[in-house]
């Protein structure tokens, strides 16, 4: 988790001082984009937050994004974003898509190792992927009021070393790989910077 | 103010649009797996098909047997390499007895035993250029019956696996991933008792290393097969009989004959067997542990007993030396506890005590006051898996080959040779 926090808060810091550096030569501007807000699915509802950090022009936006996301199994998302806004009405209407890695949290119900030193569980990265579509009005002269509604999906997966003992039915497997695909809509809200 | 008051309006469509549409958003899991089905033999067949080879590359080396000038070497489930250990310094690989299901073996005489699935199979190798199937004795490893969670018939064994990916729809909660790593037996160290002990007798045959499951002391053959001590009489040595089968507490993994005794480890303690009535051993004691693997090996007055976890076979997370003092073989003390990485096989000889300690290698230790042995070198052998001490020479079985050591001066050992090992 060390690691993954230094490879990210590098990526965001090369991503600011890239923007700032390009904001001086030419027109992209760096956009800091920070969202709180609700994935709700099957599994219920959780509170989840979003920072996407990177650069606009001519009503496009890239970056890079980080978050927290606790639906069914915790894990931190890492990924890229695009933006496309249109108009230039006061509540200016946006389409976006992002997707990338998902790094699970360590979850007690999945040890790595049982107590007993029995191999227990191993955590696999797995993947994000959301569109939808938002709206946004500037309410400062740098500031923007953002609120947007999508369709989420995250890929967890883990593998459980489970082993054979005599006293186990036939068929049962070494290890088994699980795979969940969890399908939400998420609303959020938020500011950019 | 149009746009302030839509704003409260569009919110709430958007929130009742969510719950509308929350009900559409189905999750899904799935559980991929491989299954393995056996591909099964008559042991008959398999038996007939045994014919004497040519040499052939050692690559998944097991356990070891001593005898004469001769290594026997296990091919893990495939057979034996047969070593001619004539001049140490340059041991050829003479042949190969293709044996499947083969992981022990013993010499008696001009008789090699060796276990084939369940069965054991007598081998005439008067004549090493010409070895002959004698005779075979049934179900002698019943517990063979047993692989990868399948039980096969008697009379059929597996020759190989088949396997099959495959996925299936599971429920979304972790409860329902099957697991069963939580709460295993663990019990603190303890004795057991029995009756009964007499003096001493020994007999000379090969020399097999602590991880055997076969012994042969006084013309009998001892081998252990999970929850059961099997007596072999071996008066008529190509065709022994099964004598008895004596049901024991532990599940048992290895057997070392020392003089009138046998020394069994399980995987939840050491038995102590007397067999100064050889057909009918005795049951004498138990020095009982956390459950783990534990070979075993003594002398006349210490037994040392390596504790290892080791995943599924050996669930718990011990590892290390157990000495205890056997001098009332009745009442086994643990005297001392060493820490060890990943321990596995030892021998003793002398006052040398050496250890297999998995991916550190062979430990070697003066170990003539037991209760303070001292570190004298660490062979950095890759995963060393079993060692023979015998005539100032350890034979030790690594993952790269086999290797012979002079120790006759332990703090300078000298590498005689090494067979190296193919990997596929």
């Amino acid at each position: 988790m060390t690691k993954k926090t230094i490879y990210i808060l590098l990526l965001l810091a090369f991503t600011y001082s890239y923007a700032e550096a390009q904001k001086a030569k030419s027109k992209w501007q760096f956009k800091s984009t920070n969202l709180i807000g609700n994935l709700i699915g099957e599994q219920g509802s959780k509170f989840s937050m979003q920072s996407i950090n990177g650069f606009t022009k001519n009503n496009w936006s890239v970056g890079l994004g980080v978050g927290i996301d606790p639906y069914a199994h915790s894990s931190i998302p890492v990924f890229l974003d695009i933006r496309k806004s249109m108009g230039k009405k006061a509540w200016q209407p946006f389409v976006y898509a992002d997707g990338g890695p998902s790094f699970p949290l360590t979850d007690p119900d999945l040890p790595k190792t049982w107590p007993s030193g029995m191999p227990g569980f191993d955590l696999n990265t797995g993947w994000v992927a959301e569109f939808g579509l938002g709206i946004q009005k500037k309410i400062a002269s740098n500031t923007q009021f953002v609120l947007q509604f999508g369709y989420s999906q995250k890929h967890y997966s883990f593998n459980s070393h489970q082993g054979n003992f005599g006293f186990i039915s036939s068929i049962w497997p070494e290890t088994s790989t699980y795979e969940y695909q969890y399908r939400r809509w998420a609303i959020r809200m938020g500011i950019t910077l | 103010m149009k746009t302030h008051f839509s704003l409260p309006i569009q919110k709430l469509f958007l929130c009742l649009v969510i719950f509308a549409l929350s009900g559409c958003l189905k999750d899904s899991a799935k559980q991929s797996y491989t299954i393995t089905r056996p591909i099964l033999a008559k042991l008959s067949e398999v038996r007939a098909g045994i014919k004497m080879e040519g040499p052939v590359s050692v690559s998944a080396p097991g356990k070891m047997y001593l005898y004469g000038n001769t290594i026997f070497l296990n091919e893990s489930g495939k057979g034996i390499h047969i070593i001619d250990n004539s001049n140490p310094a340059a041991p050829v690989n003479k042949s190969f007895l293709p044996i499947p299901g083969n992981y022990d073996m013993a010499v008696n005489g001009n008789i090699l035993y060796a276990d084939c699935f369940t069965d054991l199979l007598a081998f005439d190798i008067s004549n090493p250029n010409q070895l002959q199937l004698k005779s075979y004795i049934s179900q002698v490893f019943p517990d063979k019956q047993f692989q990868k969670g399948f039980y096969i018939d008697s009379g059929f064994c597996a020759i190989g696996w088949n396997s099959k990916d495959t996925s299936i729809t599971v429920g979304l909660g972790t409860d329902q991933v099957a697991w069963i790593g939580g709460g295993m037996l663990f019990s603190s160290s303890s004795i057991a008792l029995a009756s009964s002990f007499s003096s001493d007798k020994s007999a000379a045959n090969g020399k097999a290393g602590s991880m055997a499951k076969m012994a042969i002391q006084n013309g009998w053959l001892y081998g252990v097969s999970s929850s059961k001590l099997q007596v072999i009489d071996l008066s008529q040595a190509d065709k022994p009989v099964l004598s008895k089968s004596i049901q024991t507490s532990a599940l048992n993994e290895t057997v070392f004959p020392f003089k009138d005794k046998l020394f069994i480890g399980s995987q939840t303690g050491m038995s102590i067997y007397s067999v100064s009535s050889p057909a009918s051993p005795q049951f004498q004691s138990m020095f009982s542990h956390a459950r783990v693997c534990d070979p075993v090996i003594a002398d006349d007055t210490h037994a040392y007993v390596t504790l290892r976890s080791n995943g599924f076979t050996c669930v718990g997370n011990l590892n290390e030396l157990n000495v205890l003092d056997i001098r009332n073989i009745q009442s086994p003390i643990l005297l001392k506890t060493y820490p060890f990485t990943h321990p596995k096989g030892l021998s003793k000889e002398g006052n040398t005590l050496m250890v297999c300690d998995g991916e550190i290698g062979v430990k070697i230790y003066d170990a003539s006051n037991p209760e303070n042995i001292k570190l004298i070198q660490n062979l950095a052998l890759e995963e060393a898996y079993d060692v023979i001490c015998y005539n100032n020479i350890a034979y030790i079985s690594a993952k790269d080959g086999l290797y012979q050591y002079n120790f006759s001066k332990p703090d300078q050992t000298k590498l005689i040779s090494k067979i190296s090992i193919r990997h596929d």
